[in-house]
């Protein structure tokens, strides 16, 4: 599978610096069945063990609808910035059915991991299209996105990435043929609706990203209808909301984490049961 | 990558909406990968409920209007004091081209009109009709199709012989394409099936309709043919097929309302009842018409399907799969081509005049 994925990855000319996959035939063969499933004791202890290696002063998270990970991506971001201590961490691990020796392993490097509110945003996409509400509990930082210009879109708000950026995201994405530009200005719209970015900062960024065309960002591009006609339908989207205000975002509160590792338990029973 | 179709959905309409309306549109797009819905109606509500539901946020897009018109209100007053109404709105993207198709389960009246305002009838018909489903005895098409189609229920009030004669076409294609039957049986509803039966209209339409090898046409049923479902397709003015379709609605009800009385009188009839009961569940899963989803108003050069005003999520999703079938399989591009073909032929008809100069030169 390593080498799979490695070869993947070295197509598509995505440069790494580690990835980490679960040995299940290891967990198979030394009969840790709980370990087949478990998703705290297998990824937290990456994410932390990575960052004991190579301490990012910023870090964004991307994962999935599919598994646990806001919860971990959570709780990883509250550790290392000590909103969680490790009599809690301690409880979560219980409540997540960790074997004991990966449970103290899990402890050491909570221990042993550089302290720092680094991690700025987690996004969570939606591959299963889950209900964006049903993440909402997890605060501002956290943001379900239903493709990955949402997240160029949010981390363009964010400061991180600039319009040029979120230009050549959006070409992969129209590139990979499964998007068009209307999915594309829709997307925009949504994130715009559940308050994830201003109105203001979706209109900078289309007169931002007409500077960048200008400046050969779509050179070569002549599959794409003119700038200002993509600028328009962008901006159209955003006047079909007509003068609503999007909604607050609800600041960040303390995560019970105990509570949401047994709802994900019971979540995944019930998906179970229902073949999903 | 397919034409991405854009469904407009007006939110607003309904019984139940918005929330029945976002769920179905919802559900709509997690089914419908090649299809854009915009839902129409107050923004801020929208958006307050789509986060709620399992979706696909980019291929569902919400347009904002300030107004909606109540299931009770009159259909043109209603349209001139509130033109931003989210029907009026709805018809107005499908208008200007930046949507394919309109869906609502609002008030019938009030969305009709404002399609007929705004839309364009296609070439060659005359009359846009309002079609309407109706349980039957007998099955039909590919999908074993319970329901028969009746039209014109009620977009206009009469109708000439060359008006029935489109709205002949008009279900055929229709009921090809949503019910996958081959070739649905057309007929004219009269009060006999004699050719020379009914008002001059029915007798003209009859004598055309027989000269065409488009349709099946099986000539002239009577009311007591359309439960039984001898035709597929039901052709009427808009006058009559509105007064059909309450009354055939009104027995239904009437008949549930007789079997409530026998439930509660004597214990004999509740027991035969009882014994019914798998039979009527049966029944009323195969007759049930949120299955369908909606009926269309055809004519017009975009399909608009009237989902009922009582539609839940998944009757709305249903209505939105039907729009999304009929764009993809160009129901309007089948009607305007039939008619064409139609008036090809009545245009190569020798005239009285044409013979009379022949025998001239």
């Amino acid at each position: 599978m390593r080498q799979v994925l490695a070869a993947k990855l070295a197509l598509d000319g995505v440069a790494y610096d580690e990835f980490v996959l679960k040995n299940n035939l290891k967990n198979l063969l030394r009969g840790r069945f709980r370990s087949l499933r478990a998703q705290i004791p297998y990824k937290l202890p990456a994410m932390l063990q990575s960052r004991i290696g190579a301490a990012a002063t910023a870090e964004t998270l991307f994962g999935d609808d599919a598994e646990a990970d806001a919860i971990i991506y959570c709780l990883y971001a509250d550790l290392v910035a000590e909103r969680v201590t490790l009599a809690d961490l301690e409880r979560v691990l219980i409540a997540s059915r960790a074997y004991d020796d990966d449970a103290a392993r899990i402890l050491d490097l909570a221990r042993r991991v550089p302290k720092q509110d680094a991690v700025n945003r987690l996004f969570i996409h939606l591959d299963r299209r889950s209900a964006p509400v049903g993440f909402r509990h997890y605060g501002p930082r956290l943001v379900p996105v239903f493709n990955y210009f949402q997240a160029a879109l949010v981390l363009y708000a964010d400061r991180v990435l600039s319009a040029r950026q979120v230009i050549f995201v959006a070409l992969e994405m129209l590139d990979s043929g499964q998007f068009e530009l209307g999915h594309l200005a829709t997307s925009v719209q949504d994130v715009l609706r559940r308050g994830r970015i201003t109105r203001d900062v979706a209109l900078e960024l289309v007169a931002e990203a007409r500077e960048a065309a200008l400046s050969g960002a779509l050179s070569g591009r002549d599959d794409l209808p003119p700038f200002e006609d993509i600028a328009e339908a962008f901006r159209e989207r955003v006047r079909e909301l007509g003068p609503i205000e999007p909604p607050q975002q609800e600041p960040t509160m303390p995560l019970d984490y105990v509570r949401l590792v047994d709802e994900e338990h019971d979540h995944r029973r019930v998906r179970r049961r229902h073949g999903h | 990558m397919t034409a991405m179709h854009r469904i407009v959905v007006d939110a607003m309409g309904g019984d139940h909406a918005p929330d029945e309306i976002v769920q179905g549109a919802a559900e709509a797009s997690l089914a419908l990968t090649s299809s854009e819905i915009i839902l129409v109606g107050d923004a801020a509500a929208l958006g307050r409920i789509l986060p709620r539901m399992r979706h696909d946020g980019s291929r569902v897009r919400v347009h904002h209007a300030p107004t909606f018109i109540e299931m009770d209100e009159k259909p043109a007053e209603a349209l001139a004091a509130k033109p931003e109404a989210s029907i009026a709105v709805a018809a107005d993207l499908v208008a200007r081209g930046e949507g394919d198709a309109l869906v609502s389960a609002g008030n019938t009246g009030a969305s009709v009109l404002a399609c007929a305002r705004r839309w364009t009838l296609l070439q060659g018909v005359r009359r846009a009709a309002l079609a309407a489903v109706y349980p039957t005895e007998l099955r039909r098409g590919e999908k074993d199709d319970p329901f028969s189609l009746i039209l014109d229920v009620g977009a206009t009030i009469d109708a000439a012989a060359e008006d029935l004669v489109g709205f002949a076409v008009m279900g055929s294609a229709y009921a090809k394409l949503v019910s996958q039957n081959r070739r649905p049986r057309v007929a004219l509803l009269s009060n006999g099936t004699e050719s020379g039966k009914g008002p001059a209209s029915i007798v003209a339409a009859h004598a055309a309709l027989v000269e065409t090898t488009e349709l099946n046409f099986i000539g002239n049923i009577e009311g007591l043919d359309i439960p039984r479902g001898v035709a597929d397709v039901v052709v009427t003015s808009g006058f009559v097929g509105n007064v059909v379709l309450k009354m055939l609605e009104g027995v239904s009800e009437t008949v549930v309302r007789l079997a409530r009385y026998a439930h509660k009188e004597r214990l004999a009839w509740r027991l035969g009842l009882i014994a019914l009961s798998s039979a009527i569940d049966q029944l009323k899963a195969i007759t049930d018409w949120q299955q369908y989803g909606g009926a269309p108003l055809l004519g017009f050069t975009n399909p608009f399907i009237k989902a009922h005003g009582r539609s839940n999520a998944h009757a709305v999703t249903n209505a939105i799969k039907v729009a999304h079938k009929a764009l993809a399989g160009n129901l309007c591009g089948h009607i305007a081509r039939t008619m064409a073909e139609l008036d090809e032929r009545a245009n190569r008809r020798p005239r009285p005049g044409d013979a009379a100069g022949e025998s001239g030169t």
